[in-house]
Formats: C-alpha cells, sequence, structure tokens
C-alpha cells in the first residue's frame, strides 16, 4: 500500500562556507533534523553519540562537506551518507551530500538490524533520501533547480509515493 | 547566519572532551590525507602497506575515529612521516636566556 507523501527542502543552518539543509514532511512541525534531535534528549542513553554528531557537523562546517569526510549508504553514486559515530556505533544520522557545501538531512535513529535495509524504523528514512537525490539530480538536469556555490535555487517541493 | 534553536539548544550541551577527541581526530585525518597527497598515495596504497582492509582505512579518515597510540605509530612508520608532535614544556615556556648568561659571564676587572 501507498500513500502520496509531500515535503520540502529547507535551510536549516547557515556557515560561511556550507548550508545545512534538511527535509520537511508537509503537516510537521519540525525538519527531519530538528525531529531527529528531538529523539534525544539531552540525559538518553546515548549523550555521547550525540555530542559526536553535533561535533562532527560542526567541523563539517568549518572544513566543507569533503567526500572523505562520509560514510556511503544507500545505493552506489546516489550521495547517502550516514555521519560516522565511532562511540558505541548504535546511532545513525542520514544526509545527502550534494556538494562540498550543500548537505541535505535527514532523519535517523538507533540502529536495530545489520542493515538499514532489514530496520522497519531506519529504511524509510534513507529511501526517502534516495529519492530526493532521484528527484534532485533529474532536476537538476532539466534546468529546474540548480546548486549555486552553497545554495539551492528553484523547485524545492516534492512528491513521492510512500510505502506503508 | 541562520542556525535552528533545537540544534543550538543540544549544541550548547556537548562534552568539550568529545568536542576535543573530535577535532584531534579531524587534525590527524587531515594530516594523514595531506602525507598521502604528497607522496601520490592512496588509501588503498596505504591500507596494503598496514597490511589491512582499504574499508578500515576508510572509517579511519571520516574524522571521529579514536586513534590508539599503536595506530598512529604504524601510519606514521608505514609513511615514513610524522603525524602527531609532542608539545615540550620548554616550546611552550621559552626561558630568558639573558639572565643565566650575565650570571655566567666572569666579572670583568674593575677599571684603572
Amino acid at each position: 500500500m501507498t500513500a502520496k507523501q509531500h515535503y520540502s527542502i529547507e535551510l536549516v543552518e547557515e556557515y560561511e562556507n556550507i548550508n545545512f539543509y534538511s527535509i520537511h514532511l508537509d503537516g510537521k512541525e519540525q525538519t527531519e533534523l530538528e525531529a531527529f534531535f528531538d529523539k534525544f534528549p539531552i540525559g538518553c542513553d546515548y549523550d555521547e553519540e550525540i555530542d559526536v554528531i553535533i561535533s562532527w557537523m560542526d567541523k563539517i562546517a568549518e572544513k566543507g562537506a569533503l567526500e572523505r569526510y562520509f560514510r556511503p549508504e544507500g545505493h552506489y553514486g546516489d550521495g547517502v551518507g550516514v555521519i560516522p559515530i565511532d562511540v558505541g556505533n548504535k546511532v545513525r544520522l542520514y544526509c545527502l551530500r550534494l556538494s562540498d557545501k550543500i548537505l541535505v538531512f535527514g532523519n535517523g535513529g538507533v540502529k536495530d538490524a545489520a542493515t538499514w535495509q532489514e530496520s522497519e524504523l531506519l529504511a524509510p528514512y534513507v529511501k526517502l533520501l534516495i529519492d530526493t537525490s532521484r528527484f534532485i539530480s533529474s532536476r537538476i538536469k532539466d534546468g529546474s533547480l540548480v546548486l549555486v556555490d552553497k545554495e539551492i535555487i528553484g523547485n524545492l517541493n516534492f512528491s513521492r509515493d510512500e510505502e506503508k | 547566519m541562520k542556525r535552528s534553536s533545537i540544534i543550538e539548544a543540544r549544541r550548547m550541551h556537548v562534552n568539550p572532551l568529545v568536542r576535543q577527541n573530535v577535532d584531534l581526530s579531524f587534525q590527524i585525518v587531515d594530516r594523514i590525507h595531506e602525507i598521502l597527497v604528497a607522496k601520490g598515495l592512496k588509501q588503498k596504497d596505504l591500507a596494503s602497506l598496514l597490511g589491512k582492509k582499504e574499508a578500515e582505512i576508510s572509517k579511519w579518515m571520516r574524522g571521529t575515529h579514536n586513534f590508539t597510540i599503536d595506530t598512529l605509530v604504524s601510519i606514521e612508520k608505514a609513511l615514513d612521516a610524522p603525524i602527531l608532535q609532542v608539545v615540550h614544556q620548554e616550546s611552550r615556556y621559552p626561558v630568558c636566556e639573558f639572565e643565566p648568561m650575565m650570571a655566567n659571564e666572569p666579572l670583568s676587572p674593575p677599571e684603572p
């Protein structure tokens, strides 16, 4: 069974050399990146992993989203990466690396299976980013969307069939 | 510049030690990357020099790996280049050499 899902990509954090965007699902108050952090309040079991994720994001804001800092996830070439965490290694936060200056964050959570494909919790987040990567590539090709320095310019509203 | 209030609120509580670890890890991997580029080597070359899989080296190079001294020494040896340098006390607090020199100088005989 599928349902139509509507969402947009919006700017969440802006830095001198990089912009952090995130997916914002229609009808939701927060972006997916903010919803991710909301799942891990201060004092939760994963404080240290969240600290690593934020410290890593802050370093990326400073140095740029160089390819070598990412762990590829999803399918080959779709640009979906996972934030590398070397502590506990349980929490996953997914993002789409469009360039050294543009990241689009999705959601994530605690790993509950060997691969994201086997995880009922994480698979929807990765699939959403894979589809978004496909939509963006196609819009860049037809000229309805362009990446200019650290900005994504054009139509940032999307619709997809979501598996239920 | 735009910031998310939710992320900013969480950012304020990041353990400074974790931040320092990640910062040092980035410095280490950037230095390793710099040596590889200077020597015309790839991560897979470092993997074969260390007898490891490329995936493991790639995992180290993402900025959050907690390097052990053993690993750092083996990388320094494999690449024949220094990665970390220890700061010695003398270089942090330079001593004034003028005073001891004066004290060691023989006293001149008084002017006639």
